[in-house]
């Protein structure tokens, strides 16, 4: 529940960050929701690059729809991924989906960092 | 352990995430460009495109209505011409911002600022060129014409209007891809693209080459290989025009050539094979009974496109054609009333001088007995990474030194019209304005450079003139390098602007030029330059054998493959073939050369066979120049194609036949086989390599490049015919850049095509979509509206404009 939560939350406030911030505003939501959330590294991490991961990427392909695949087949021989333009999708997501896990795993450690005393209680509990 | 932990995962996070915002050469900033919020997914332009129906442009005074067709051309209604042309920049910055300032940057030595180092040279060349210099004082001129001037800056206001409408998501998609930002436009850069126009039209000269050429081969020699007319040559205005004016008399000029030509690094020769076609014919020579215009001016081709289409309607104007994104107005189209078209005129305006320096330290030179000094112009470039560099250039009475030698002896000062102030913009204006003979020819009188031939069609008349400001010239001025030491070596002056040549209503009904000589060897005055008279004679061939033309006639000839140069050369190397040394191979591709109809069509394998051939040939025969060519410091000239084929036809003997790296004496016969067995090995090589039979389509494989030269963007696999000395010019790097023909009556009825689109983002549906109708020879009906027909069929999107 949790882990979904954090998704959502990252996906929903970097999206409404990139209409009128950087891009990499979402480093930054996404390093204050891995802090917030509380969650372990690794499942912070990846909370964080499934949600940038599924919001570029279906930003992207909603884009490419609109377009018929004009510019990605053309920027897909540019970088070069063979023309293909799902594979550029996927790139492009996994790009952003790293920033994104980032992100969220520094803030959970930092978070980790800063109050040692919950910390310590999971690594009790996992003792 | 924590902090520890915590702190190195942040530092790699900032780190990473710096990476991806800054990018690292030659990589972009892969993060900010991959965004889908900010990056190139944002330019994946919608197929079923829309612009917001209600905008705001800053400036404009009345309220302006644009209508966008089904092939994006814009027609703009406005209710003066002021808010037209700001329009104009508005709307050209929205669909071609990146090529206008690329464009600019380039010709003013500053593409080095966004690429690096590598092109610093190339930058380095333009400004000592005078470009930027050219182009401030033509800033001056224009200037002094506020009525006009004021038009110039309208259109700088509505592309900076649009600029600052953008966001960095809005971008065109080779800011992201290069990773800067546009900066804001002025008229100075209008005055760059002109600048521009002429170093790729107005530079036909080879003082270089033919100084080293004359000096190596001899005076005779040179005089026999190198005649400056062709006897077989179809001037622009016909040879029966009478010459009624007294010509202005030249003073006397010192015509000292240097010692020989010989510099320490060789510089850029002008691409060959640029050149246009354009012609008007009279109604009484059309089925219709009514005059018809038609012009397709060929150039290096690339996207985005050279020109940019539209209409603009004012309650005093209506004009549709296309301009040039850069610079207001239109260049070539027609009105309620006329049609003009242009190509270039082939006239050397641009001479080199070596100088005369006192000492190597280039601080005075020689002039008329007395020593003066250079003005300097110190050069900044600041390179991408931080790097500047200056460079001194060096301005004198024969203008800027635009070749700067190792030995300063060998310095090259650089005479050229195009630096000369002068009014490029208002001939346009005018012209666009213009409803009869009489608008016409006062409009154009004042263009000066790149000189053109104005073709021109009204209702009533026809004409042509070869408009530019020509140098006076005494014999053979200009042809070689001078001595640049004084008065007597400058130009004497211009020749009066009504003596140009010029032609009305001519008896033969129709007026034509295709880059040809301007006038038959009568002319009262000289000069030289760069022409060619193949197209021109088949041309006019075709219009004069034709009494009843049609629109589709003209489509036609514009489409025409077959090539004068094929006809005259062909039988003539068939002739010299010796069948029985050739193996069955060999015999089996003369066959196919042999039934051959000259006509360079995609399909056939025949004009592959000849192309090879001829240029085999043509390498064999003068072998000689070929290998005095690579001497260092050596550029030279080489015989025109139609003294070649002449000297094949009367003097197949002749010593130039000769082979010099053999002891035998050859003759053409021996060139001429020698050549055939090289080509059918070079076919088979093609054809091996390529895994198909040789097709005239694949191997001339026109290919029309991204500006940047980004392959992604590059239109390639193009399936085309022509052939340069065919009317329908293609090469592998250019041709037909826009195809017009107007038939003129009360409706103008009007057909264009051209190969790219009119968006400049390669995310744009409309990117490249004119290619293929423009491969195979098919036109567009254009819509020339009178008022603003918001329900046209053909409309697609319409935008309202308020101030």
């Amino acid at each position: 529940m949790k882990f979904l939560i954090s998704t959502i939350l990252i996906a929903a406030l970097s999206f409404l960050s990139q209409q009128f911030l950087p891009w990499w505003s979402l480093v930054i939501i996404a390093f204050i929701i891995g802090w917030l959330m509380g969650l372990k590294g690794w499942a912070s991490f990846l909370s964080g690059f499934l949600a940038i991961f599924l919001l570029w990427g279906i930003y992207a392909f909603v884009l490419n729809q609109g377009n018929e695949g004009i510019l990605a087949t053309r920027m897909a021989n540019l970088l070069p991924l063979s023309g293909n333009p799902i594979l550029l999708i996927l790139v492009t997501a996994a790009i952003g989906g790293l920033v994104g896990g980032l992100g969220a795993a520094t803030g959970s450690l930092g978070r980790q960092w800063a109050s040692p005393t919950s910390s310590k209680k999971r690594k009790r509990r996992r003792g | 352990m924590r902090p520890f932990k915590f702190i190195i995962m942040l530092l790699f996070t900032v780190g990473v995430t710096y990476l991806l915002n800054n990018g690292i050469s030659p990589l972009p900033p892969l993060g900010k460009f991959l965004s889908p919020f900010t990056g190139f997914w944002q330019n994946a332009e919608k197929t079923d495109l829309s612009y917001p129906a209600d905008l705001q442009i800053e400036g404009l005074s009345d309220a302006v209505q644009v209508l966008y067709d089904d092939r994006l051309v814009p027609h703009i209604f406005a209710q003066n011409t002021r808010d037209a042309i700001l329009t104009q920049g508005y709307i050209t910055a929205q669909h071609r911002l990146w090529q206008m300032e690329f464009q600019t940057h380039a010709v003013a030595g500053r593409l080095s600022e966004l690429v690096g180092e590598r092109v610093l040279k190339r930058d380095m060349e333009n400004r000592r060129q005078g470009m930027v210099w050219g182009a401030e004082r033509n800033l001056e001129e224009w200037k002094k014409t506020p009525e006009h001037y004021t038009l110039i800056e309208a259109y700088a206001e509505g592309i900076n209007a649009y600029i600052n409408s953008l966001s960095p998501a809005d971008y065109p998609l080779e800011y992201k891809l290069m990773n800067y930002a546009p900066e804001e436009w002025t008229p100075l850069k209008s005055a760059l693209m002109l600048m521009e126009m002429s170093n790729t039209l107005a530079t036909a000269e080879n003082d270089v080459e033919n100084t080293t050429t004359k000096q190596w081969l001899g005076e005779e020699a040179f005089n026999f290989l190198f005649p400056e007319q062709n006897p077989k040559q179809s001037p622009i205005i016909p040879a029966t025009k009478k010459w009624d004016f007294i010509p202005k008399a030249l003073p006397q000029t010192n015509l000292a050539e240097p010692i020989d030509g010989k510099l320490s690094h060789n510089f850029p020769k002008t691409p060959e094979g640029i050149g246009s076609n354009n012609w008007a014919v009279a109604a009484e020579k059309t089925l219709n009974g009514k005059p018809i215009l038609c012009n397709d001016p060929h150039l290096p081709l690339s996207v985005p496109s050279i020109w940019y289409e539209l209409q603009m309607n004012t309650p005093k104007l209506n004009v549709y054609g296309v301009s040039l994104p850069g610079s207001p107005g239109i260049i070539i189209g027609f009105n309620e009333n006329i049609a003009w078209g242009l190509t270039n005129v082939g006239q050397d305006v641009a001479d080199w001088y070596t100088m005369d320096w006192r000492d190597d330290s280039r601080s005075e030179y020689k002039y008329d007995g007395k020593y003066l000094k250079p003005l300097k112009r110190v050069e900044t470039y600041k390179i991408k990474g931080g790097k500047t560099v200056q460079d001194t250039v060096y301005y004198t009475h024969f203008g800027p030194i635009a070749h700067l030698d190792a030995n300063p002896k060998k310095d090259l000062a650089y005479r050229w019209v195009a630096h000369d102030p002068s009014d490029a913009i208002s001939p346009f204006l005018k012209l666009n304005q213009a409803e009869n003979y009489d608008d016409y020819s006062a409009a154009i009188s004042e263009h000066s450079c790149p000189a053109q031939n104005f073709a021109f069609a009204s209702q009533e008349d026809i004409a042509l003139w070869v408009q530019g400001k020509f140098p006076l010239k005494r014999k053979e001025q200009g042809r070689f390098l001078q001595k640049a030491d004084g008065r007597a070596s400058q130009w004497a002056g211009f020749i009066p602007q009504e003596h140009n040549p010029h032609i009305k209503n001519p008896e033969r009904g129709f007026v034509s030029s295709a880059n040809q000589h301007s006038t038959a060897p009568d002319y009262p005055y000289y000069y030289t330059g760069g022409f060619g008279d193949y197209r021109g004679r088949r041309i006019n061939q075709v219009l004069e054998a034709n009494n009843q033309i049609t629109v589709k006639d003209m489509m036609a000839l514009q489409n025409d493959n077959y090539s004068l140069h094929a006809a005259e050369a062909l039988p003539l190397l068939l002739q010299q073939v010796d069948k029985s040394a050739l193996s069955k191979e060999e015999l089996k591709v003369l066959k196919k050369v042999e039934s051959w109809d000259y006509v360079y069509d995609k399909d056939k394998a025949a004009p592959g066979i000849f192309k090879i051939w001829y240029d085999n040939f043509y390498q064999q025969t003068w072998d000689e120049f070929y290998s005095k060519d690579r001497e260092a410091g050596v550029q030279l000239n080489y015989p025109e194609n139609w003294k070649t084929i002449e000297l094949l036809e009367t003097a197949p003997e002749h010593i130039y036949f000769d082979q010099v790296a053999t002891s035998a004496k050859e003759t053409a016969a021996e060139v001429v086989n020698k050549a055939f067995q090289m080509t059918c090995k070079e076919i088979s090589t093609w054809e091996n390599k390529e895994d198909k039979a040789i097709r005239w389509g694949d191997y001339l494989n026109t290919t029309i490049r991204h500006l940047a030269r980004i392959p992604a963007f590059t239109l390639d696999n193009i399936d085309n015919s022509g052939d340069r000395y065919a009317p329908n010019a293609n090469s592998s790097w250019g041709g037909p850049s826009w195809r017009m023909v107007v038939e003129l009556g009360e409706e103008m009825n009007a057909y264009g095509v051209y190969p790219g689109g009119q968006s400049g983002n390669p995310g744009s549906k409309y990117f490249d979509n004119f290619t293929s109708h423009w491969a195979t020879g098919e036109y567009y009906p254009l819509l020339f509206m009178k008022e603003a027909e918001e329900t046209n069929e053909r409309i697609i999107i319409t935008q309202k404009i308020s101030k």
